[in-house]
């Protein structure tokens, strides 16, 4: 147990998560009190948010950046708006041929897309740049089989799941913000991982948890969504 | 609690909707009323007796249900606080309370009625005509005018509720639940297609719930079910009830509406089986309650068990006029006369004929006799189009059912962009050159014979499937049914010499009135629905559109298929602006420190989408507030939270390249470690933005914009280099960074109490520069830059970080006596410094020279986006000159921003920043003004609230330290 | 809603995007005329028929090139600015037109605010 007060990094959302009851536990890392003890397993299978804001992300820019991440192992095509899994358990969102986002695993990374970042230098010329998505974005997911009826009254993208493939990516504007939507099924459930203005996080939140009104409303948190990815 | 009614209709086949077993009461204008629970408040009314239910808009004439769809505007009622409800669509429910509209007084005895009497004097064009002289008289007549003519109450304080958005995506949508939809809806799905069916009522089938098929309701009933059970078995076909399309668009856009939900519909392709509206006949007192469609009193019967009259007389010119007569019968109704205006033939005239109803053939109503409900019709012989005998029989009934065409349900086609043409061989619209992806099926596409419906459904339907699919159409279906020719009567329109014969009956038209826009002038069919008003009430023209291009037809003796019809526009049907408004997504931005302002009171402002604190303390107390954190700051330190600043990296071997481009002053020697002021103009030389360029290595600047202005800022930087092509990366990193400005002469101190690889030491980080390390464990950007004039440190860090930045410095301050400060105090402490702001200061014309900025223009750089356009300028010469000022009588009333120079009575200049400084106990401020009056110690005139003259004088800036000997400690 | 196909992220509705003005080209600000300058500046053909547009793809602020028929309000074809150079060039030399293929992000970044 910890508080969110105990780290320097925080989520935009720990008031608004613990007014719901949230626990909180450190990240794998260390860095930061993730939200525990939302949700349950059937909730997240049906439709549930979860705030995985705190887990590390990193993003690289630059017109080499493909080449640049394979040149670091990560598992990447160039394709864009298309997600790929990494060995890890981790994502990489090719955005662009231009930009990629990586993705903690839900285990945590033990400080790997910290060392990226660390050990990228501007004198090395190479066309890519690390970008803070740690910070200029929160992400949710939406887990669940009425995440795409979910979406429809915030989105105008088609993500039933038939027409929204599992690694596929949406670039798009969220209730009026604009966002990252990329499918990445845990386990069996379909889940949706959202990257959205972290300044926003808060209307966000709300926005999410006022469609998610008649789907019974649940939250859920990362230890629920460890479960979905074994079970 | 009874219901019995003699109205009801205890026999199987009668009452489809209704359920017997739970019987309800409900009130309507105060008197109790019973029904059953699945009636509709229509017709509940109508069983219990209650045929009138308003009264009309500008005659207050009595009216009664016509459609019994929600077509008309005789339902409108209001239930509590909702106004305008179709009371034929609207489900009762026990205890609803409903209310009629539009009278004073009793339904039953609306004082405005007098106004039926007045008739000839109301003629087409009236409002135009009367009250544009005098001039101002309209005022006068305004107010009882509308409180006469309105309908329905808005309530201010109606409770609010509820309504919301939702997309729906679909490979193939139909409209509409008939017979024509089910069909091709079951065959679009059958063929692979996701589909989805929409229908307007709760129930589907359309006619097949209340008609005929060859003659048999037994036919109808049996193939409605068969339809829906097929239909329910599809997986992908997904079936919409008591949702009804309200316009159709481009790209396979449509909205509809369901219940509180606005539903955004993308489709591929869209099946139009919206049906047709029935067409009345005009002739005398046509409105009379108890005078209804002939479909209406169909659907009274079989889905609510309500008896439309006790004896009936029945105007018809096909033979659903005749399969009625048949219902009624069946229904234990007696039946007067079918009055046929033509010589209808088929099994259903020999049926009726065989059940002994009198028929009157090449025979019309002329006029009606009762006031609140028809008590008798009186009927002529039809000599020419248009033209009959003098009556020849009075025929006692309580209701008079019509039957004489229709016109199809083009609205949505159309929409989508179909031309409507007119079909002389069925006297009916049709739509063609439907766009890609739109097809009708049913009467919507002029079929009408069930086995033509059926067959031609299906194909359009299969066809919807392939081309959704993206194969091939394949072939056409046919589209013709000689059937449809024998449904519309040409002319069912009898004039009388004593008026009163309604064309329209939400506006209260006559055909004289439509004679009369043609006579004035007014012939085009456009002009005359403007003019006349024809077709603009809340029914839309479904039921006067086709008769007024009659009369216009016959008056100027061009053919309908000339005269053309009016535009249908969205929406179909009326939409509330709640479903426009719905669940309003309006996001706002918090700083990562926002809830720390919270916990110390701070007022917020917008800016932008962010939220910013104003000041701290209560908002009573506010020039107490602000001035308390100007004098923190001058005399210990002050914390301000600047998060919402924009920020941008420029990465790249380009990037002192592309910021010389970009901006007006010159950056390849900038030093590394060094900030230095930027200032950006558009193409037209006009300034938009400025900031600071921090060179945090020879190939990375870490550029600030304004809040406001970064989104545009960052979309002009990428738009030039996706053309210039220069090698270096663009990054709006405005959210990723949390910013604070600790400014004060302590702010030294309070840095240097924290753990820091930086040296803050005057020599070691001098004025304007930048340095990059950690404080406190936090990762920052440290910047000297002077926006309120005291030595302080910007500071940047990862916006995750930020909230414990404010708490570290926070904590660390509290011995040096620090105090945050908001916007407000800002405000006053630049201006005490003279420091601009754009777009407050500057506007949309201003050029850097009139802004006093030409220090930051480098003139000797070949390009920057606004060179051109400034050196033109330049050459030209400028007109006015922003200029500091102070006002000369400390006993006068301080001016605001915006208050004008006046110069010899005329306008010369405006003030775009003034406030009374703390600091230096004087009014100080920035204003435009002409060259000539710009020189130091010039004095003009302000013009303030109330008119009042207030004396200034130009002095130079800063107003305060103006050696800058402060912010460089 | 109309529909607009973005090279870098498919067919979206129009209100994801910001509309970019007509493009024209930059006259040489070292050599033009005020009078040409001015033209560039102010005036605007204004053209009944097909013209070329910018577009931005707001959520991933990706500029690109639209052609539009300002008569029926179609959108003729979007296309990459790179490929819609290359069109010119293709033009200019007179060879066959290189047809509009779907953007990979071209070399300009095509990146979401961060």
């Amino acid at each position: 147990m910890t508080t969110p007060e105990q780290h320097l990094r925080r989520t935009p959302l720990r008031s608004a998560l613990t007014k719901t009851g949230a626990k909180w536990t450190a990240t794998p890392a260390g860095d930061a009190a993730i939200s525990d003890g939302l949700g349950s397993i059937d909730a997240a299978r049906h439709l549930a948010i979860t705030d995985l804001s705190p887990l590390p992300r990193l993003g690289f820019k630059g017109r080499e950046t493909i080449p640049a991440m394979k040149k670091r192992g990560i598992v990447l095509e160039g394709t864009a708006n298309r997600a790929f899994r990494q060995p890890d358990g981790g994502l990489c969102l090719v955005l662009a041929a231009s930009e990629v986002i990586l993705l903690s695993p839900l285990c945590g990374d033990d400080g790997k897309l910290q060392k990226l970042h660390d050990d990228w230098r501007l004198d090395d010329a190479e066309r890519t740049y690390p970008m803070l998505r740690r910070d200029s974005q929160a992400w949710f997911v939406v887990t669940g089989a009425k995440s795409p009826e979910m979406f429809a009254k915030i989105c105008g993208i088609d993500f039933r799941l038939n027409k929204f493939p599992d690694l596929t990516i949406a670039q798009t504007s969220v209730a009026k913000i604009s966002a990252i939507v990329t499918r990445a099924d845990i386990g069996s459930t379909p889940a949706f991982h959202i990257l959205a203005d972290s300044a926003s996080a808060l209307y966000f939140f709300d926005c999410l948890i006022d469609a998610a009104q008649e789907f019974g409303n649940a939250l859920a948190c990362r230890s629920i969504l460890r479960d979905l990815e074994s079970g | 609690m009874s219901t019995s009614s003699p109205a009801r209709i205890d026999k199987p086949g009668f009452g489809l909707l209704i359920d017997r077993t739970k019987p309800l009461s409900f009130t309507f204008d105060g008197r109790l009323f019973n029904g059953y629970q699945g009636d509709t408040i229509a017709s509940a009314l109508y069983g219990a007796g209650q045929v009138l239910l308003s009264r009309s808009f500008k005659y207050h004439r009595p009216r009664g249900a016509l459609t019994m769809n929600g077509l008309d505007a005789n339902t409108l009622v209001q239930v509590a606080d909702e106004p305008n409800v179709r009371a034929d669509l609207h489900a009762v429910t026990p205890g609803l309370a409903v209310v009629s509209i539009n009278r004073l007084g009793s339904l039953e005895r609306d004082a405005f009625s007098i106004m039926d009497y007045f008739g000839r004097f109301l003629p087409v064009g009236f409002y135009y005509k009367t009250f544009f002289r005098p001039a101002g008289v309209w005022k006068y007549f305004e107010r009882p005018i509308r409180i006469m003519a309105g309908l329905g109450t808005l309530d201010p304080r109606a409770e609010h509720k509820y309504y919301d958005k939702a997309y729906l995506f679909t490979d193939v949508l139909v409209v509409g639940g008939g017979q024509a939809g089910l069909e091709a809806a079951i065959a679009a799905a059958e063929g692979g297609a996701e589909t989805l069916l929409i229908e307007e009522n709760s129930e589907l089938g359309g006619s097949l719930l209340y008609g005929r098929v060859g003659d048999s309701r037994d036919a109808a009933d049996t193939l409605r079910r068969d339809l829906i059970t097929r239909a329910r078995g599809i997986k992908n076909l997904t079936i919409l009830t008591s949702t009804v399309v309200s316009g159709l668009f481009t790209d396979g856009w449509a909205a509809a509406i369901s219940g509180n939900r606005l539903l955004k519909i993308r489709t591929r392709q869209t099946i139009v089986a919206a049906g047709s509206f029935d067409q009345p006949i005009v002739f005398r007192n046509n409105d009379r309650p108890g005078i209804l469609f002939a479909t209406a009193a169909q659907r009274l019967m079989r889905l609510y068990g309500v008896r439309p009259g006790n004896r009936a007389v029945i105007a018809t010119s096909n033979t659903f006029g005749y399969e009625t007569a048949l219902d009624l019968l069946d229904a234990g109704s007696e039946v007067a006369a079918i009055v046929d205006l033509g010589t209808t033939t088929g099994p259903a005239v020999e049926a009726a004929r065989a059940r002994g109803i009198r028929i009157v053939t090449n025979a019309t109503p002329v006029d009606a006799k009762g006031y609140l409900r028809v008590e008798s019709v009186g009927i002529a012989s039809i000599t020419a189009q248009g033209k009959t005998s003098s009556v020849t029989d009075w025929i006692t009934c309580d209701c008079v059912l019509i039957s004489v065409g229709c016109s199809p349900a083009l609205n949505l086609a159309s929409h989508a962009g179909a031309k409507v043409v007119f079909d002389p061989a069925i006297q009916m619209h049709r739509a063609v050159n439907a766009p890609e992806g739109v097809s009708l099926a049913g009467s919507a596409a002029g079929l009408w014979s069930p086995d033509r419906v059926s067959t031609h459904a299906k194909e359009t339907g299969a066809i919807a499937a392939r081309l959704a699919a993206g194969s091939p159409a394949g072939s056409q279906p046919d589209a013709t049914d000689p059937g449809a020719a024998s449904i519309t009567h040409p002319y069912p329109i009898f004039k009388s010499a004593k008026g009163k014969e309604f064309i329209d009956f939400d506006e209260d038209l006559s055909v004289k009135d439509i004679i009369n826009s043609v006579k004035d002038g007014y012939d085009d069919i456009q002009l005359v629905k403007r003019y006349s008003t024809a077709g603009l009430g809340p029914s839309q023209g479904r039921h006067a559109n086709l008769n007024t291009i009659r009369v216009v037809s016959a008056v100027t003796g061009k053919p309908p298929e000339v005269i053309g019809t009016t535009t249908f526009r969205p929406p179909l049907v009326p939409e509330k602006f709640a479903h426009m408004a719905g669940r309003a997504f309006e996001p706002t931005r918090l700083t990562s420190m926002h809830r720390r302002h919270e916990e110390l009171g701070a007022q917020f402002m917008t800016a932008g989408l962010w939220l910013r604190p104003a000041y701290y303390g209560a908002k009573d107390n506010a020039a107490r507030a602000i001035e308390d954190e100007v004098r923190a700051v001058r005399n210990n330190a002050g914390l301000i939270d600047v998060s919402t600043l924009g920020g941008l990296d420029i990465r790249g071997p380009d990037a002192a390249a592309f910021i010389d481009r970009m901006y007006t002053w010159a950056y390849e020697k900038q030093p590394v470690g060094r900030a230095r002021y930027t200032l950006m103009t558009d193409i037209a030389g006009v300034v938009i933005d400025d900031g600071v360029a921090c060179r945090l290595a020879p190939n990375h600047y870490y550029v600030t914009a304004t809040t406001s202005a970064v989104d545009q800022v960052y979309r002009a930087m990428t738009w030039f280099n996706v053309q210039w092509k220069t090698d270096v990366d663009v990054a709006n990193v405005t959210a990723a960074y949390s910013a604070v400005n600790l400014a004060g002469p302590k702010a030294r101190d309070i840095v240097q109490s924290l753990s820091s690889d930086i040296d803050f030491s005057k020599d070691a980080f001098p004025y304007m520069g930048v340095r990059t390390g950690t404080l406190a464990g936090i990762p920052v950007r440290v910047l000297r830059v002077g926006f309120v004039g005291e030595a302080g440190y910007e500071i940047h860090c990862p916006a995750s970080f930020g909230e414990a930045l404010w708490d570290i410095l926070m904590t660390a301050g509290k011995p040096h006596g620090l105090k945050p400060f908001g916007v407000e105090a800002q405000r006053i402490l630049r201006l005490e410094k003279g420091h601009i702001i754009v777009g407050q200061d500057t506007d949309g014309l201003t050029n850097p020279i009139e802004a006093g900025m030409e220090w930051a223009l480098a003139k000797k750089k070949p390009f920057y986006v606004g060179k051109r356009s400034i050196d033109m300028q330049a050459a030209k010469g400028i007109t006015r000159k922003l200029v500091g000022f102070t006002v000369t009588d400390s006993a006068a009333p301080t001016p605001k921003d915006c208050h004008l120079i006046i110069r010899n009575g005329a306008i010369v200049g405006r003030i775009t920043s003034v406030v009374k400084s703390p600091t230096l106990g004087k009014v100080v401020g920035l204003a435009y003004l002409p060259l000539d009056m710009t020189e130091t110690g010039h004095r003009f005139e302000i013009r303030v609230d109330g008119g009042t003259m207030v004396s200034a004088e130009v002095v130079p800036t800063p107003f305060y330290d103006p050696d800058n000997a402060r912010q460089e400690i | 809603m109309k529909i607009l196909n973005c090279p870098l992220n498919g067919p979206r509705n129009i209100s994801e995007f910001v509309w970019g003005g007509e493009m024209k080209a930059m006259p040489d600000p070292a050599t033009a005329t005020d009078a040409q300058w001015t033209e560039y500046l102010f005036l605007e053909d204004n053209t009944a028929g097909e013209i070329t547009e910018w577009w931005l793809h707001a959520p991933t602020n990706y500029w690109f090139i639209a052609r539009r028929n300002t008569i029926t309000d179609e959108i003729l074809e979007t296309m990459t600015y790179d490929a819609f150079l290359a069109r010119q060039q293709a033009n200019a030399s007179g060879e066959a037109e290189p047809a509009a293929k779907p953007a990979t992000g071209g070399t300009e970044t095509g990146a979401t605010s961060a």
